[in-house]
């Protein structure tokens, strides 16, 4: 069977992901938000959350400029997160650029737990088709 | 003679290069952090005045945490260049798809056109010199393989060098052109051109 590019490209429209499919990544930011904020920090800034990622994932180097901001962005205009930037003043008093915070929302934390739950049905249905076809794990 | 002027050309490389090293070790911070608001200005660039101005401040402020983190961690600065940069490459690619995104690549052309940069450039001679550097030596080129395939073996011999000549002539004429306004002012030609200018002068 001879497949068409378009099909098997990841770069067209009937490829992209489906509305409301959380990215690792996503999931990443999400969860750590939710850590930070079960630990009292209602908000975090860029750095900061690409810091615990590489912690959580033990990763040796932080995320990219392009990809943490992109996915923070993607999220932001999800509404599964909430943003604002930092006061000026507050900025200017401790003399850094002023910060932008996130904080994740309830659509937020109800997209991460449908994500964990999908992603343990397919892993659960991944295993029980491995040992159909008598695949020892 | 020749041998002497090889060895002074490589001594003075040599000089230069270990010059531009140390320069780049010594600034090794501000060459990187150059570098990545160089990238997301240029990433930025022609976009609506608040994604624009939200993402050069969100990197500004990750830059400055970044170097502050680091520093308290007991990095070098050269070290710190090559956190950041490193920061910067893996996230090329999601840049370029996020710029993709914000703009199509048709929008993007249109901006790009449209800038006040790009519209004095067009109306300058460099964009005259860009065409006669590469329209023109392709054309005579083409002119030339067309009209040897067509007129056959006796004639080809004329007509092949002739449209080499041609493209050559029309591409340093153009590349006279485009580099007119940035190099030929270095030049001491120009420098007599204004003089005899001024000497016709009443």
């Amino acid at each position: 069977m001879k497949l068409a590019k378009r099909k098997i490209g990841s770069y067209n429209e009937a490829m992209r992901r489906k509305p409301g499919v959380l990215l690792p990544l996503e999931q990443s930011i999400l969860s750590v938000g939710l850590v930070l904020h079960a630990r009292g920090v209602a908000e975090f800034h860029g750095f900061q959350l690409a810091k615990l990622i590489q912690e959580q994932q033990q990763a040796r180097n932080l995320l990219g400029y392009g990809t943490l901001y992109k996915a923070l962005d993607r999220l932001a205009e999800a509404g599964l997160l909430e943003r604002w930037w930092e006061d000026p003043a507050q900025a200017a008093a401790e003399g850094r650029p002023r910060r932008r915070f996130y904080a994740v929302t309830a659509a937020g934390q109800t997209a991460l737990a449908d994500a964990v739950v999908l992603d343990e049905r397919k892993q659960r249905e991944t295993a029980a088709g491995w040992a159909v076809q008598g695949v020892g794990i | 003679m020749n041998a002497l002027y090889v060895v002074v050309v490589e001594m003075l490389c040599r000089v230069l290069l270990h010059v531009l090293k140390a320069v780049a070790l010594a600034h090794a911070l501000e060459l990187a952090t150059t570098a990545v608001r160089s990238w997301v200005w240029l990433i930025t660039w022609g976009l609506p005045a608040p994604i624009r101005e939200a993402r050069r401040s969100e990197v500004e402020s990750d830059l400055h945490e970044h170097q502050r983190h680091d520093r308290e961690l007991g990095f070098e600065p050269q070290e710190i260049a090559v956190r950041i940069l490193t920061r910067c490459v893996g996230g090329l690619h999601d840049d370029l798809s996020w710029r993709l995104q914000q703009q199509s690549a048709g929008e993007l052309l249109q901006v790009c056109l449209a800038s006040p940069l790009v519209q004095h450039w067009l109306q300058g001679p460099r964009a005259r010199g860009l065409v006669w550097t590469c329209g023109v030596p392709l054309g005579c080129l083409a002119v030339g393989i067309v009209a040897t395939l067509a007129v056959g073996q006796p004639h080809a011999s004329t007509i092949a060098p002739l449209s080499v000549l041609a493209a050559v002539l029309a591409f340093y004429g153009g590349m006279g052109l485009m580099l007119w306004d940035t190099v030929m002012w270095l030049i001491p030609v120009r420098v007599v051109i204004a003089g005899l200018n001024e000497r016709r002068m009443p």
